[in-house]
This record gives structure tokens, sequence and C-alpha cells, in this order.
């Protein structure tokens, strides 16, 4: 039997650059999903992938407490804390969805000192797609 | 041959994802008369862009959006689809920006856009009944808007004080000088 040849697979490459330590990325997206119930931080780069996210739920708010403001303001600011130690300087910011945390979100990306170039808004608009759910009748019963 | 030259310029141009430099080269383009002259241009203007392009450009990309529809009709909507996500509303922060003033752009900018107004009406579904009563109310809203005060009341009014003085004239208000039995 002959000694297999050792081969450099390209598979090993990609696991070795994904590690966080090496990528330092001076330009981000940072996507703000702000539904009426919680609101959802998300770093990417320019191309898409995520780096970091945070939550109003992840940051200990539970129940109707994650859709408020306040909620926003404090999952934008942990997600903009572990990438700043990355080194992102210019960021992106695309705005989803209505709720209470567009606002307060988009005033703590400001605060934290990271340097806009866009803000988006990039809420999807059906053009007459899909039948939403009824209205919300069972609500009112409890 | 030079619309060629200038729709190959247009495909390079929309490829790489910067909204501002394609309508300024294509208007300062069209200004000049001698064409031949594209490919040297084509070059400098390449040799332009930078990551730092769109702050200086942005106040001449001003002007240019005011007469690009009419020149480029199938242009005028490039800068959703120039992006690889179409978006609804977009603003561009400039340095130093004050923060509630960014915070108020914006919320200006998605109010004229009607987006929030549109996601609450596509939260549930509305039966006609609804979808009517929606519109004759967005309906009442804009004449409301459109006309505050029509000019025909004031001649009413005028008529209205003059039947009313000479109807208390002749009422009669006083009580009769009579003796009266039981007072």
């Amino acid at each position: 039997m002959a000694k297999p040849i050792p081969r450099t697979s390209s598979r090993r490459n990609g696991r070795i650059s994904s590690r966080k330590n090496a990528r330092r990325i001076p330009k981000g997206v940072i996507h703000v999903q702000a539904s009426f119930n919680n609101t959802i931080v998300t770093v990417t780069d320019v191309r898409g992938r995520v780096i970091s996210w945070s939550s109003a739920g992840t940051c200990g708010f539970k129940g109707t407490r994650r859709g408020t403001p306040f909620a926003a303001q404090t999952a934008a600011g942990n997600a903009i804390r572990t990438v700043a130690d990355q080194g992102m300087q210019r960021a992106e910011v695309m705005i989803k969805g209505p709720g209470l945390g567009r606002d307060a979100a988009l005033r703590a990306i400001r605060r934290s000192g990271i340097l806009l170039s866009f803000i988006r808004d990039v809420t999807p608009m059906p053009h007459n797609g899909c039948r939403p759910p009824k209205k919300d009748v069972c609500k009112n019963k409890h | 041959m030079a619309a060629s030259s200038l729709s190959s310029f247009l495909s390079s141009l929309l490829l790489p994802k910067r909204p501002s430099p394609p309508l300024v080269d294509i208007l300062c383009l069209l200004s000049q008369p001698h064409l031949r002259q594209t490919p040297s241009k084509r070059a400098s203007l390449l040799a332009t862009w930078g990551p730092s392009a769109p702050p200086s450009s942005f106040s001449s990309l001003h002007n240019a959006t005011d007469i690009s529809p009419i020149l480029f009709p199938s242009l005028a909507y490039s800068s959703t689809l120039f992006f690889k996500s179409a978006y609804n509303v977009q603003i561009i922060v400039n340095d130093n920006e004050p923060e509630e003033k960014l915070l108020n752009r914006f919320r200006k900018e998605v109010l004229k856009a009607g987006v929030l107004l549109e996601a609450k009406r596509r939260r549930f579904f509305e039966n006609k009944h609804e979808k009517k009563k929606r519109k004759a109310r967005e309906a009442a809203r804009k004449n409301r808007k459109r006309r505050p005060l029509p000019k025909a009341p004031k001649d009413i009014k005028h008529l209205a004080n003059k039947e009313r003085r000479g109807d208390e004239k002749d009422d009669n208000w006083d009580v009769p000088d009579v003796d009266l039995p039981y007072c």
C-alpha cells in the first residue's frame, strides 16, 4: 500500500481564515430588525457575512420589555462593543421593520462613535403578495 | 458607435457599488461635444473613483438628480436598483452632523415615504369594508390639508347676522302692560 500523499485541502484553509482574531474589518454593515416585540441587531461585513449579533432578548429583557426603545438601545450598544474591538470605523445602517426600536438603536449607534456612511430603511414591502393573518380578535378576549 | 460606447460605459458604471458618480459623469460626458474623447475620459473618471468619492460628489449629484429623470427616464429608479438590496429610504450622513438633526432627517424621510403606515396596514388582513373606510379616511385627510377654508361661508355669515338683527326687532320681547289677574 502506497503512502497517501499529503494534500493541503482548501477546506482547512477556509476554517483557519474564519477565526475571529484574524479578521479586522474597517467597514461593515449594521442590520437592525425592529419588530413590535423585539429588536435584533446584527453586525456583518460588506458582503453580508455575520460578525456578531445581539438582541433585546439576549440582553436579559423578557416579554413585553423586549419591545421597548431602551432594550433596543442596550442591544445596539452590546453588538457594537464586541465589534469596536475588531477595529470597525465605518458602518452602514440598514433598518428593517416597524417598531419602537428604530430610533433608539440608531441613537445608540450614533453615540457609540462609529462613523456612519448611509442609513437605509429596508423594510420589506410586498407588491400585494401573501395574505396577512386575520385581525387579532383573540387578543381582546383575554 | 457613440451610442454603443455610451451604453458600454453605462454598463461598466453600474457594476460597482457607487451611486453618485454615474449620473454626474454621464451628464458631463453629454456636455462634451466631442465623443471621441470617451476612452480617455473613461479612464480618468474611473481613476477618480475611490472609497472617499461619495461625500464630495453628493452636492453635485443634487443638481444632477433634478434633470436626470428627464434625460434618462429608464434610470429614474436606478438608485433603488443600484445596490444589491432595494431600499425604501436612504440617507447619506454628513460629517459632524448633530445626532438629533440626523434622527429628524431620517424620520422625515421615512414619513414622506410612508413606510410605517404601509407596514401597519399590511400587518393584518383588511377586507373590502375596512379598505373602503381607510381610503375614505385618507382622502378626507388629504382634502382637509389641501383646502383648509373655502370662501363661501363668510357671505352666509353676513346675511345670517342681518337676518338675526331684523328678527330681534320684530320679535316682541316686552311684557304687555296689562293688569293680570293672578300676578
